[in-house]
């Protein structure tokens, strides 16, 4: 791609560059998208897997993915929503596949109606972690917990949505948030 | 807790020749789309229009025959 096309290509926004690769077929386009999400779903990835190499595995289907079922995207949610959901399915699929997750299906009702505001406002010192101890904390944690924690801090992804990709209860979900950010904040508490 | 979340791996870049790997893979699917729908869908459409082409020719034959008689 020319340097001066893709420069007025960076400038699309996410939609813009959909459309284009759509309705005109112009598959040199999937640079700048690459160059946008490459770096997001690959950290993404190493923060889940702790593997370089699996990383730079699942980043690549996952892009080829995303690649191929472009035209599928209808521009009903946003588009980075569109990447993380697809890029966490991935991730979870591997984990099934590695059996590295245990996905029981239990619903706990007391989680039913606790409301995310009160789940977020404990364990205020994750806030002023430093990244470096998040970084280990969070490299500790097990697959079903960081797995969330990655969807909801890292992408923004609502309990809602969360739920939809997982295919999980929405109880299940803060259930795992709770205790993961509860795991974070004991890892972070300094050793006496 | 968003914050501090969205800095952790950050200093992270995915590797160089990934770039290159995903790139050429898109490209050379697309080219495989290319050739397949050559020899598949616009090959079955052109033989078709020969196909027309000759019956319309042999149907005016006919009909000039026709006339000649």
């Amino acid at each position: 791609m020319r340097k001066e096309d893709y420069e007025k290509a960076a400038k699309l926004t996410d939609i813009e560059l959909v459309s284009e690769i759509v309705t005109k077929q112009n598959m040199d386009l999937f640079e700048v998208v690459y160059d946008r999400y490459a770096p997001l779903i690959y950290r993404k990835c190493i923060s889940l897997v702790k593997d370089p190499e699996k990383s730079k595995d699942l980043t690549h289907d996952i892009l080829m993915k995303v690649f191929l079922n472009i035209s599928q995207f209808q521009g009903r949610s946003n588009f980075s929503l569109w990447v993380h959901s697809i890029s966490y399915n991935h991730c979870m699929q591997y984990f099934k596949k590695e059996k590295r997750i245990q996905w029981d299906h239990e619903e706990p009702e007391s989680y039913e109606n606790l409301d995310l505001e009160s789940i977020e406002a404990e364990n205020t010192e994750i806030l002023e972690a430093q990244i470096k101890t998040l970084e280990y904390c969070f490299s500790g944690l097990k697959e079903e917990y960081s797995i969330i924690l990655s969807m909801r801090y890292y992408a923004d992804m609502s309990v809602k949505n969360i739920s939809h990709t997982l295919q999980i209860g929405e109880s299940a979900v803060k259930m795992r948030l709770k205790r993961g950010r509860d795991m974070l904040a004991l890892c972070m508490q300094p050793k006496k | 807790m968003k914050d501090p979340f969205k800095k952790i791996y950050k200093d992270i870049e995915p590797p160089l020749e990934l770039k290159k790997q995903v790139l050429d893979e898109l490209y050379a699917l697309r080219f495989l789309g290319e050739v397949v729908d050559l020899f598949t869908v616009k090959f079955v459409k052109a033989e078709l229009d020969f196909l027309s082409d000759l019956d319309e020719g042999d149907s005016d034959e006919t009909d000039h025959e026709r006339r000649i008689k």
